[in-house]
């Protein structure tokens, strides 16, 4: 047995937003462009494209997500998208993470005030 | 609609993987359509500009770090395969294993030993700057060392070198109490030798200037060994008194642990100078060392010290005329001793034997390489790159060569270690300081590039050749049931040379096993182990306080006590001396010998001479075959009389008689020819020397205790010599506390350890030699192998075309005779090149040998063709058609 499968493995920041955003968009939207677009939205901080498939590669080696090619699309001039289906080892991790994150910051109401 | 940029779609095509170039183009693209749509087509088409770039950087990172991935789980795999390709061909792993060991474990034991005899690291603050100074005699190839006179001018006078000292080494008895003394080797030397060397004592105070003056209290440190060993380690030692020699002396410090400054010395008193000086070359040899003044260079001490030795030869021309003062490195070679091209030489022979070695494992390798044919090709044509199987095979080579690389290692750190111990056992004190036993860091960095290289040679090359044909072919005739790869004409060559070289390493390997044999054999007949060999010595106290007669008288009243003590003895048979005793070599000089009266004398350039006490013979059971021994009469300084052996008649006598004959020395000019020897008498040859034979002429001169160097004493024992040797030192020790026994050991013990130089040797020879015949049977092993593989289909149709067995045995052990034919006739030809280019010897004494060897390689080759040949028989030629 694996020690991904013992316990979850952690998350860097960026890593993490790109599995929620994988997760927001669902296996049938998630692909770099959209994922990158979402995250900018949503955190309106700069993303390069560049650096979500750099972090997508690195989580499908990790065996956080699994991608495949979707349909051929004119907008792209016929060529098809790559998919991201978070796997359960990639929700465990960002449970885990968000988790501990919760933690963290349940401490901290009364310095960092009401986040919720 | 507008489109990403083409520059842009080319650069991220180039670099994206080929299962990612749709995506990652389509992502650009609708990414491009957005922006464009967003902030207009000019400013789409920049920014797509960059972000192409940003995502080609991106690209290439991931390349990277996917092929690091790959790569290390490649080799990996590859160390894997390579362990079980070590369990899968034992034959191979022993026999390559072996010779790279030897090759690797010689390679690197002889690095070690020259780092340490030609550059050694002293221990010592400031050790490159540490350097001796001698004089050299251009006229006699020697170094002068009488140099009392130019040390004290020195001294006073050079500017570039600091801390100049001087040193002598004595052998003294020590002792404390009423404890019985021990010889131990001891330094002469002057005080700045510890401001040299800059070690704090470790108990007490090192020596001081005052005590180098004449008629300073005599006072001695002591070294840590001698302080645990003679005293026990006691912590009082500091002031008290013990015996040196005759003299009591006063212990003023103890050093730390591993001093032994200046070269392997436990001792240390000072050397006391006469104050009214010394004449030029006068006083005992001596070594000078020092160390280079800051803003100093060696360069410029030479110079300054040349100057100085000018001015002398100046006031004394015929002192000087061929003294030459250089500065040298200390302990070892100084830069520009060697070029680099002679530096590089010193290293030719290992390199030679490495490669040699790597030439033997290489067929073998590339023997194994071609039965895996299948395997390669089939490989190949899935898409494995060339550089791919290239790598795995030189993989599967460096752990064959990594392996054998921890065991030539571990060989050459046990054997540096025993032979130095061994190397040193018969010098006083041991290895000098510098020197540290075994291998060091540096060693297994060079044994690591040996390896490296030797894995290269190995896998790459043999490699190579595999890969270089189409794998289609391969796979084609893989279905036909025969190998593609072929022994090309560099590994028959090889093989050839292979077989050659052990042929010409066969002669000498069987003749020194042979005399060494037969030297056992001949020792074996003489009673050695009766005999007691006492080398006795008798401290000369001060450095010049007593005459030469003085001492000479001393010494012989000493001598002659110590013999009838010891003759007092109930186990003493007999007790004589020489310079040496039968079995310890030989004294050689150039003679020559007056065969009848007034007939023209005969040069011999190798007389064998022996300086031999009374009773000399009688001790050593030799009878008198003609005329008389020696007499007292004899013994004195005017008498010219000389005993010869039974080999000194036959040779030169022709039978005759040689009592009344003469014979002289003679040096290299006739004119200084000695006066004549009147022969008096013939002896039996003594035999206990094995080189003699019986046939070396000899010379035996009467000799007094006071001429003779060294003094070496005989004594039979009845019993064992060994039981008698703690008496022997007590009756010394009680007889004089300045009378030293350096050697007191049984004469069998003495000629074994003169015997073992030429045992190793012979060990070593005939090991290489075993090893030379070993991997050329199996290199022959190796080749039918594949020659038999790859002509499985022809053996087979020939098989089913009628072709009897000994028509196909004789097709396979045909190549194999032209092989080692091929292998014996080049040796041979090298063996007869020699024998006609050098005179001495004379091909009738060596045909036998040669026609005896190319037999044994003959037979070995041969031998080496009998699996193959049983591999060959047993295709059935149903197979065979089948197949095709």
């Amino acid at each position: 047995m694996t020690a991904s499968r013992l316990s979850p493995q952690p998350l860097a920041e960026f890593e993490l937003l790109v599995l929620l955003a994988a997760l927001r968009l669902g296996p049938d939207g998630a692909y770099t462009v959209s994922i990158a677009d979402h995250i900018q939205q949503r955190t309106g901080r700069s993303v390069r494209r560049a650096n979500v498939y750099t972090t997508l590669q690195r989580l499908e080696a990790k065996r956080l997500i699994s991608t495949h090619l979707g349909d051929p699309r004119p907008e792209r001039g016929g060529k098809a998208r790559r998919l991201v289906n978070v796997r359960p080892a990639g929700v465990a991790a960002v449970r885990a993470t968000t988790g501990a994150i919760s933690a963290m910051v349940g401490e901290l109401r009364g310095v960092l005030g009401e986040t919720e | 609609m507008t489109s990403a940029p083409w520059w842009a779609a080319l650069l991220v095509r180039s670099l994206a993987p080929r299962d990612h170039v749709d995506d990652v183009l389509g992502d650009l693209e609708e990414a491009h359509r957005s922006r464009a749509g967003r902030h207009g087509t000019i400013a789409a088409r920049a920014l797509t500009t960059l972000d192409a770039v940003d995502m080609a950087a991106a690209l290439i990172r991931s390349r990277f770090d996917r092929l690091r991935t790959n790569t290390g789980n490649s080799m990996i795999q590859d160390y894997k395969l390579g362990l079980r390709m070590l369990v899968k061909y034992p034959g191979l792993t022993i026999a390559g294993g072996l010779a790279l060991a030897i090759a690797i474990g010689i390679g690197a034991g002889w690095y070690d030993l020259s780092r340490d005899l030609l550059h050694p690291k002293l221990p010592l603050p400031n050790a490159d700057r540490i350097v001796e100074i001698e004089m050299r005699d251009a006229a006699a190839s020697g170094d002068e060392r009488r140099l009392l006179h130019d040390f004290i001018e020195w001294r006073r006078e050079i500017r570039t070198v600091e801390a100049l000292g001087a040193y002598r080494t004595v052998e003294r008895n020590l002792g404390l109490g009423d404890a019985r003394p021990e010889p131990v080797t001891a330094a002469e030397i002057t005080a700045s030798a510890f401001r040299l060397a800059a070690v704090p004592p470790l108990l007490g105070r090192t020596l001081l200037d005052s005590d180098e003056q004449p008629g300073a209290p005599p006072v001695v440190v002591l070294g840590y060994t001698v302080w645990q060993q003679r005293f026990g380690g006691r912590s009082d030692i500091d002031g008290q008194t013990v015996r040196l020699g005759r003299t009591t002396t006063t212990v003023v410090g103890v050093m730390p642990e591993g001093f032994a400054f200046p070269v392997n010395h436990r001792l240390w008193v000072p050397l006391q100078l006469r104050a009214s000086g010394y004449q030029p070359l006068e006083g005992p040899p001596i070594r000078i060392f020092g160390r280079i003044a800051p803003g100093s260079t060696q360069a410029q001490a030479n110079a300054e010290l040349v100057t100085i030795v000018d001015r002398a030869r100046a006031a004394s021309p015929k002192t000087y005329e061929h003294l030459r003062p250089r500065v040298l490195a200390y302990g070892g070679e100084s830069p520009g001793d060697r070029s680099w091209f002679e530096l590089m030489l010193t290293h030719l022979p290992v390199v030679l034997v490495l490669i040699i070695a790597c030439a033997n494992v290489g067929t073998l390798i590339y023997a194994r390489t071609a039965t895996r044919d299948a395997e390669i090709a089939i490989r190949y044509s899935l898409g494995a790159s060339r550089g791919r199987i290239v790598g795995q095979l030189f993989i599967e080579a460096l752990v064959l060569s990594s392996v054998a690389a921890i065991a030539g290692l571990t060989f050459a750190d046990w054997a540096l270690k025993r032979g130095m111990d061994a190397y040193f056992s018969g010098q006083p004190g041991g290895p000098p300081f510098w020197i540290n036993p075994g291998l060091k860091l540096t060693t297994m960095l060079y044994a690591a590039a040996l390896t490296v290289i030797g894995g290269a040679i190995l896998g790459v090359l043999p490699a190579i050749k595999a890969t270089r044909s189409h794998p289609h072919g391969q796979l084609r005739n893989l279905g036909s049931g025969g190998s593609t790869l072929r022994f090309g004409w560099i590994w028959t060559t090889v093989m050839i040379g292979q077989v050659a070289l052990t042929l010409i390493l066969l002669p000498p390997a069987m003749g020194i096993t042979q005399e060494s044999l037969r030297d056992r054999a001949i020792r074996g007949r003489f009673p050695a182990g009766e005999y007691l060999v006492v080398q006795i010595e008798l401290d000369r106290e001060g450095v010049i306080d007593e005459s030469d007669a003085e001492f000479a008288a001393r010494l012989d009243r000493t001598y002659r006590e110590f013999a009838r003590q010891l003759q007092r003895q109930p186990e003493v048979v007999a007790v004589t001396f020489a310079d040496r005793l039968p079995g310890m070599g030989p004294s050689v000089r150039e003679a020559q010998v007056e065969p009848a009266p007034g007939a023209e004398p005969v040069n011999v350039a190798n007389m064998w001479t022996a300086a031999v006490g009374p009773q000399f013979f009688e001790t050593f059971g030799v009878p008198l075959v003609a005329g008389r021994d020696f007499n007292d009469t004899d013994r004195g300084t005017a008498a010219r009389t000389v005993l010869v052996n039974e080999a000194f008649a036959r040779r030169y006598m022709n039978g005759a008689s040689p009592v009344g004959r003469r014979v002289r020395y003679t040096a290299a000019n006739a004119s200084n020819a000695e006066p004549w020897f009147e022969i008096v008498g013939v002896v039996r040859d003594v035999g206990m020397t094995p080189t003699d034979l019986g046939e070396a002429p000899y010379v035996f001169q009467p000799a007094a205790p006071a001429t003779v160097r060294p003094l070496v004493m005989g004594v039979r024992v009845a019993g064992g010599p060994e039981m008698f040797a703690p008496r022997v030192r007590s009756i010394a020790s009680q007889l004089d506390a300045g009378l030293r026994l350096d050697e007191v050991r049984s004469l069998d013990d003495l000629a074994w350890r003169v015997d073992l130089p030429q045992m190793i040797a012979a060990a070593a020879l005939a090991s290489i030699v075993s090893l030379g015949l070993f991997l050329s049977s199996a290199g022959i092993f190796s080749l039918m192998s594949v020659s038999v593989a790859r002509r499985t289909r022809e053996i087979g149709l020939r098989s089913a075309l009628g072709a009897s067995r000994p028509r196909l045995l004789a097709g396979i052990f045909t190549r194999a005779l032209v092989l080692v034919g091929s292998g014996v006739a080049a040796g041979n030809g090298v063996l007869l090149l020699f024998i006609a280019l050098t005179a001495e010897v004379d091909l009738s004494d060596v045909g036998g040998a040669l026609i005896g060897t190319s037999a044994l390689m003959l037979t070995v080759g041969l031998l080496g063709c009998v699996e193959p040949a049983r591999r060959a028989l047993r295709i059935h030629p149903t197979d065979a058609l089948r197949e095709s």
